[in-house]
């Protein structure tokens, strides 16, 4: 994938999608090296991201919110479907709820899965198989950063997690105000 | 009606719009901004503040043709609306009102 691609794919997280084309455009017709264009579209990112949060903090913060409780459950659901009946098998049900209950701490480093659950809707609305494509080797890179390594540390993922969040927060909120 | 109230930066643009005629496009409207203000403004914000003013009805934009030195992506050309006009014309004459008898020690002219 182009860099060009990669620009507009990143944008389109944050900027309305019909300005991203023109966007990078004007940053490429800049030509100023490749760092002051990564790091233009980085700021370009945040700054979009900042502004809603500050047009309307509580909501994008209470859509934040609602979207962690909903990944929370359902990781705690993924997780349940996969240990229970083998737990239940050799286990009394008794131990079952300490048991998950001591998985939480697994959400901290479940980075890929967030980022691929946190963005399946959208790009399955939009079928892009090449966005697909990259979030699945995204994920696959987290992976493999979390076992050859051992980072991401704790604070990295949550780092990624609270950013996804706003995004997708963002996605929502800009979603809203274009139907009113 | 509640008058339309705008920003420092918001009244930079769009005078800078205004100043760059058709020609108003994000790479020409940073450049003609860092020539007369001696401050660049980074993407992000100006960005930010031509989606905004465009939302609010203050410009309008409109789509050019594909150019090979860009990629093959077209330029979005900005024009200030009638709205827009009215409100940093009513901004300005609120500056000069207030300017009207103050003397600014060090400065020739106002």
């Amino acid at each position: 994938m182009r860099k060009s691609a990669i620009a507009e794919w990143i944008l389109s997280l944050a900027m309305p999608p019909e300005h991203v084309a023109s966007t990078v455009g004007d940053l490429i017709e800049d030509n100023r090296g490749p760092l002051w264009f990564w790091t233009a579209i980085a700021r370009t990112v945040v700054a979009f991201v900042w502004r809603d949060l500050a047009a309307d903090g509580i909501r994008m913060a209470g859509n934040a919110l609602m979207d962690w409780c909903v990944y929370a459950f359902s990781f705690l659901a993924i997780q349940a479907l996969w240990h229970v009946p083998g737990f239940l098998w050799s286990h009394s049900y008794r131990e079952l709820l300490p048991k998950l209950w001591s998985s939480i701490p697994a959400y901290w480093n479940s980075g890929p899965m967030f980022l691929l659950w946190i963005f399946w809707f959208p790009v399955s609305t939009q079928s892009r198989g090449k966005e697909l494509l990259t979030w699945l080797v995204t994920g696959l890179v987290w992976i493999s950063l979390c076992g050859l390594t051992g980072v991401p540390t704790d604070g990295v993922t949550v780092g990624v997690v609270v950013l996804c969040l706003f995004v997708r927060a963002r996605r929502r909120f800009r979603s809203r105000i274009s139907h009113v | 009606m509640q008058p339309i109230t705008l920003g420092e930066f918001e009244q930079v643009v769009l005078l800078t719009i205004l100043r760059l005629g058709d020609a108003a496009y994000g790479v020409s409207i940073r450049k003609e901004i860092a020539v007369h203000t001696d401050r660049e403004p980074s993407p992000g914000a100006l960005y930010t503040t031509l989606d905004r003013l465009e939302e609010r009805g203050l410009v309008t934009s409109s789509l050019g043709d594909p150019t090979p030195q860009r990629g093959g992506r077209a330029k979005r050309f900005f024009k200030v609306s009638a709205k827009g006009v009215e409100a940093v014309a009513r901004v300005q004459r609120g500056y000069r009102r207030l300017l009207q008898g103050v003397t600014l020690p060090g400065v020739s002219h106002a």
